[in-house]
């Protein structure tokens, strides 16, 4: 079976306002960030041959309809979301969406050489704010910074942050260390200095196995497996503190699935109360911190019957917690449809532009 | 209390008490319990050089051992090591009719190694199985215990299967959450070839090969790693689908211990729908969606049990797994979370389903165990 993304189905028929929380904008190639990039960077892609990151083939065969569905694959051989132009065409002009965030995934974590690193996330961003931020204003983005080195990643946060259009940072879901280790704290306070939301998304790479028990071998097995790994993450930031740390801390999980909230707050609760002499800064609840702090794009849904995926939805505890998302060009088998039918009319408006408004704080000033 | 009046006391039980099997107990050997059962070499070896890998100790537990603080004995083991013990302060004190004592030798990353010869382990899991048939099978007949194994070493692990497999009172195959490689890599379907042969249902409890805690490297708590549990048995189930696990050993069977069961139907709904959309990545066919195999070969046991936040979502949790019956009650004693089977349960499941719950599940999947007066 093929994913069904016929017109009107990605936004399951609703006629109401609409923000997209999860677009993607791909690289077309590398050509497009020379003219940001120092002399001697254009030189070295020239005498390495260098055209992409690994992990961009590894997180998104190219070939796959989780990377792009085939309704959103150009027929001419471009690389899909690529030019603002088709981005336009296919979701922001036919949705008619107020705002969508873009999120553009390149792979930069499975890069080792630091100043390549850096230098490319700072191409990617400025390519960012120029190629799409600047020219049309719907649109919004999460900023690129290199995985590897936290300082690094707090001065580019601190060089472009503060650009309207940047709205959040993006932080692949694999990372070399769990994103509330201490290590990361100066990224960390770079986000809250500048007000943005912490954009956790399906990608990325660690120094070791994709999970605690070795290396996936099949895509399938990394792709559903990063349920998993959204797990460890949320409990590596709220364990650690980085919510008493940054009490004004928002954070989203984007392209992570949501329908396992429920036994994973359960669980977090349960183990908090037992275990928290050991992370006594963890003062609340985790359903509370997580409640307030936490939002989730809503693709992939994995859904299952509707009566049962009713209940999942109402464990959430909130009505404020999922936000609308196209995750354009990528392909999911379910519509918001799936969603929209389980939710009462009051939470529908949230879901589909509300929580992400009041979460990114758009449209307000 | 003596093995005689331990035997006694399981023949004279009351006639109104509930009928229970404990799936998940922890028995533990020191290495000087094991040296004993080993060869010489690898004794002496053990002796000299000691375990060496690091593995999850290095986040302390909450708790000494992970242990409840009353569990050494008066004698001053160890929590799990005094089989007498044991049975006072549980299989006794809860009337249980027969308990699976998981042994620990299993779920320690420093005895099933990684900085140390691959013959070690292999002798240590061998010594570990003689020492749990030598020092506790004999002294109360309601012990059957777990098959420790080198389950990085495909060769030894068989070995160690022929070895126990025909055996009454070794019930089923104790592996770790964590394996080096996720379970559907090729070289352990030996494993599973021998498992399936002596009809040994596969257990998966917390325990770690010597990689990284998570996929993104170490955490630094206990809160982490123990919230975090279910999480390598979602990779383990990718892992057991896309290599066609249940078509090559259509008769295996898998119990998941302490890694709860709220979480899988949501996780299976999504396995299921990526594999719909996935289905070209893998070029053959599927008989099923990976739910129908999860749904006939997996069995889970109920500690730490589930508690869901409001009145209501336990019984729509339970609705929602889908088989409830599936859930067999585990203790997890010795250790510091506990759950007594008086207490384990809420008081509104049905009398039928608590009753499998408790004990009819557990004796329907383990044949040797004991069977409930009326079977």
């Amino acid at each position: 079976m093929q994913p069904s993304l016929q017109q009107g189905a990605v936004t399951g028929g609703w006629t109401g306002p609409i923000i997209d929380a999860d677009v993607h904008v791909n690289l077309p190639s590398v050509d497009v960030l020379l003219p940001h990039l120092g002399g001697q960077w254009i030189e070295w892609i020239g005498e390495t041959g260098f055209t992409v990151p690994g992990s961009l083939q590894t997180k998104y065969p190219a070939g796959s309809s989780i990377t792009c569905a085939p309704e959103w694959r150009p027929a001419d051989g471009r690389m899909p979301a690529s030019d603002l132009s088709m981005l336009r065409e296919d979701v922001l002009d036919p949705l008619g969406v107020e705002f969508a965030i873009a999120n553009c995934y390149w792979g930069l974590d499975s890069l080792r050489n630091p100043d390549f690193t850096l230098a490319l996330a700072r191409a990617i961003n400025d390519w960012l704010i120029e190629g799409w931020l600047d020219r049309d204003e719907r649109l919004r983005a999460s900023l690129i910074v290199p995985s590897h080195n936290p300082a690094d990643a707090a001065a580019e946060i601190d060089r472009v942050g503060g650009h309207p259009g940047f709205v959040q940072v993006f932080l692949p879901l694999w990372s070399p260390i769990p994103y509330g280790n201490r290590t990361w704290w100066a990224m960390w306070e770079a986000i809250v200095r500048n007000d943005l939301v912490a954009g956790i998304h399906y990608g990325g790479s660690s120094e070791g196995p994709t999970s605690t028990t070795g290396w996936a071998t099949w895509f399938i097995e990394e792709y559903a497996g990063a349920i998993a790994m959204s797990w460890q993450q949320l409990t590596s930031i709220l364990g650690e503190g980085l919510f008493q740390r940054f009490p004004t801390l928002r954070v989203s999980l984007l392209e992570g699935g949501f329908s396992w909230l429920g036994p994973f707050l359960w669980r977090l609760d349960k183990e908090w109360k037992g275990l928290r002499r050991e992370i006594p800064w963890v003062d609340r609840l985790p359903s509370q911190i997580f409640r307030e702090h936490l939002r989730f794009s809503i693709q992939p849904i994995g859904a299952g019957p509707p009566e049962g995926f009713a209940r999942v939805v109402d464990w959430l505890g909130s009505d404020e917690l999922l936000m609308f998302a196209s995750d354009y060009p990528h392909g999911h088998e379910q519509s918001v449809a799936t969603v929209l039918d389980v939710l009462p009319e009051t939470a529908r408006p949230k879901l589909m532009s509300e929580n992400a408004r009041a979460h990114y704080r758009l449209g307000d000033g | 209390m003596s093995a005689t009046t331990a035997r006694e006391s399981t023949g004279s039980k009351p006639a109104v008490s509930e009928f229970i099997i404990d799936t998940d107990t922890h028995n533990f050997p020191t290495p000087a319990d094991v040296i004993p059962f080993m060869p010489q070499k690898w004794g002496s070896y053990l002796e000299r050089f000691g375990l060496r890998t690091v593995g999850e100790f290095g986040i302390p537990r909450a708790r000494l051992m992970a242990a409840r603080g009353d569990a050494w004995s008066p004698a001053g083991r160890p929590p799990g090591n005094d089989p007498e013990f044991f049975l006072e302060q549980l299989v006794d004190k809860y009337d249980i009719d027969a308990t699976i004592l998981n042994n620990s030798a299993m779920y320690f990353t420093g005895m099933m190694g990684g900085n140390q010869p691959f013959a070690l382990t292999a002798a240590f899991m061998a010594a570990a199985n003689d020492w749990a048939a030598a020092e506790w099978l004999p002294v109360d007949e309601r012990y059957f215990s777990s098959i420790s194994v080198a389950v990085e070493d495909p060769k030894a692990t068989v070995a160690e299967i022929e070895r126990w497999g025909g055996h009454d009172r070794f019930v089923h195959l104790g592996l770790p959450f964590t394996t080096r490689n996720p379970l559907g890599t090729p070289k352990y379907w030996p494993m599973f070839e021998a498992a399936e042969h002596f009809d040994l249902p596969v257990s998966m409890h917390p325990g770690n090969a010597p990689n990284p805690l998570t996929g993104s490297g170490w955490p630094s708590f206990y809160f982490e790693d123990h919230t975090c549990r279910p999480a390598p048995v979602v990779a383990q189930i990718a892992s057991l689908i896309s290599e066609r696990i249940f078509e090559r050993f259509p008769n295996l069977k898998f119990v998941v211990q302490e890694g709860g069961w709220s979480w899988v139907r949501p996780y299976l709904w999504h396995l299921d729908s990526v594999w719909r959309q996935l289905r070209d990545e893998e070029p053959y066919e599927f008989e099923r969606p990976p739910s129908e195999y999860i749904d006939e070969h997996f069995w889970f046991t109920s500690q730490p049990m589930e508690e869901p936040e409001k009145r209501g979502q336990f019984q729509e949790s339970l609705e929602i797994f889908g088989h409830p019956e599936r859930i067999m009650f585990a203790s997890d004693y010795p250790h510091w979370d506990f759950d007594p089977p008086d207490k384990a349960l809420p008081t509104s499941l049905s009398k039928e389903l608590r009753e499998a719950i408790l004990g009819r599940t557990a004796a329907q999947l383990y044949p040797t165990l004991p069977q409930p007066a009326d079977a």
